[in-house]
């Protein structure tokens, strides 16, 4: 067997098994980070309710999820609950563990973003007679989303390796689908070879993604290190 | 000594206004009112809770004891025979509406465009349609010269542009009383004058206002009376022909010199340009 073989490589790169693979790791990235960026801003909302009920209630959730590892959790899902009566299917369990696994450290980041924007920012929208609501909606949501979208996108990256995890209770995603075909040819090299090719594309296009949301969102925000304060037209001028 | 100026039937009340942090008393039993159409000029030297008392005026801050009344509306909570009880939130957005605030660090809003910040008021608090909005916004930010500047982001423009686009931010929602915090106090010296400027204009309205200020010369001019704070307490009040130039307390008295001294040789005109 010689030590790399192109047209084993090739194959795989179109293999359908791991083509199917490649698009569940995509939609169960997708899926599973809404659904945390949902969960954790309503536990980071909670968590600034000043009470102390509340903020115990934070400080818990971002321990008790942030301490266990997402393999656990996942396991324990699909493993132990069953010990109670509690059945989840394969992708339930999938999508629930990497749901809950990755909320505390979203609720993070909402919580920290939304601290970021400074306190003047409230009170000049209070002096106008702006309600809580809309302050929040129009005033410190769209400050606080220039400030939290870099880390967010750590998050995408974290959470797409974080989807091999499900191999484990037995979802074919990229990880699994490629596993599976080095069972049947024992090409484990050219097989992870092209495992390794499509996380890395994923990610560069999330990136690349990212940075242009960023540039449209910071329009209005100087960049650090070149901070201007002439008008842009003078500036293009010159 | 104040009490003479007290005046049950003026537009803006304050009655006996305490506001405590923790054990620091920040203002200790202010009472103080202003008639409608009259500029009412506040100096003293920092900490003297100058700020803190425009902050509590547009509750910002919540008073501990007092009251304050705009109108006939008693402002921030309501006195019942059983105490003092705060107003909703709800309330309390309804009776700032009325109370514009112009801050000594503009605060504008940084994502919003100078034109979308003098809007956000009529748009968001009022629901007023984008285009009648759009309309009024213009007018006002001709009316602080700053009709080219309306799609610039704050950061593009310099300090006095920015406080002259919160003043017209405040003005967009007509408010019956403006309370300028230090309007020009974080301002570089060449750009003060147009902030004064716009200022004067306002006044020139018959705005009601009350200006927390160190520009004497400005207060002189502009102001109808003037109020002499220092530690929580109204030293001195009175015309300000009188409190600014011939102080009755010695106190007052020093203070004035004391400005005099610093800022001399960088006088500046207040003549109408």
């Amino acid at each position: 067997m010689s030590v790399w073989d192109w047209s084993v490589f090739f194959h795989n790169l179109v293999n359908p098994t791991i083509l199917s693979g490649l698009w569940t790791t995509i939609w169960l990235t997708l899926l599973t980070l809404a659904l945390a960026i949902m969960l954790g801003a309503l536990v980071a909302l909670v968590g600034r309710i000043d009470h102390l009920l509340t903020r115990g209630f934070y400080q818990g959730y971002v321990a008790f999820f942030r301490a266990t590892p997402p393999l656990v959790q996942l396991v324990f899902l699909y493993s132990a609950l069953p010990q109670m009566g509690i059945r989840l299917s394969v992708v339930e369990a999938a999508i629930i563990g990497l749901m809950l696994s990755e909320s505390p450290y979203v609720a993070e980041i909402v919580r920290s973003s939304l601290s970021a924007v400074p306190v003047a920012q409230w009170e000049a929208s209070k002096a106008i007679g702006m309600r809580p609501v809309t302050i929040m909606r129009w005033i410190i949501f769209p400050q606080a989303l220039r400030i939290a979208v870099p880390p967010l996108g750590n998050e995408f990256v974290r959470q797409l390796k974080n989807t091999s995890l499900v191999s484990v209770i037995s979802m074919t995603e990229l990880f699994r689908a490629t596993d599976n075909l080095t069972q049947a040819n024992f090409r484990v090299l050219e097989a992870l070879s092209v495992a390794t090719i499509y996380y890395l594309g994923a990610t560069t296009i999330w990136t690349l993604l990212q940075n242009a949301f960023e540039r449209r969102n910071s329009r209005w925000f100087a960049d650090a290190g070149k901070v201007e304060t002439q008008p842009l037209a003078k500036t293009a001028a010159a | 000594m104040a009490a003479g100026l007290y005046n049950a039937n003026a537009f803006l009340q304050l009655r006996d206004v305490v506001k405590h942090y923790g054990t620091y008393v920040a203002l200790k039993g202010v009472s103080l009112s202003v008639e409608k159409g009259q500029a009412v000029a506040l100096i003293g030297p920092s900490g003297s809770g100058k700020s803190t008392l425009l902050r509590c005026i547009n509750t910002l801050e919540t008073i501990s004891s007092g009251t304050i009344k705009v109108g006939d509306e008693e402002i921030g909570a309501e006195t019942t025979a059983s105490g003092r009880r705060q107003h909703s939130a709800k309330v309390l957005a309804r009776q700032r509406e009325d109370i514009g605030m112009v801050f000594q660090s503009f605060n504008l809003f940084p994502h919003m465009t100078a034109l979308e910040n003098v809007t956000s008021g009529p748009r968001l608090v009022r629901g007023h349609p984008a285009s009648a909005a759009h309309k009024k916004g213009m007018e006002l930010l001709h009316r602080v010269g700053l009709g080219d500047k309306a799609g610039s982001f704050p950061r593009q423009l310099s300090g006095g542009q920015q406080q002259r686009v919160a003043i017209a931010r405040a003005l967009a929602m007509e408010p019956k009383i403006m309370l300028f915090d230090e309007p020009t106090s974080a301002l570089d010296p060449e750009t003060v004058q147009e902030v004064l400027n716009v200022i004067r204009e306002v006044r020139d309205t018959g705005m009601t206002m009350l200006i927390a200020t160190h520009e004497m010369d400005f207060a002189r001019h502009v102001s109808d009376r003037a109020i002499f704070m220092e530690a929580g307490h109204i030293v001195e009040q009175g015309v300000s022909s009188k409190v600014l130039f011939s102080p009755e307390t010695e106190r007052c008295r020093r203070f004035l010199a004391g400005l005099t001294g610093s800022v001399k040789g960088a006088a500046f005109s207040c003549a109408p340009q």
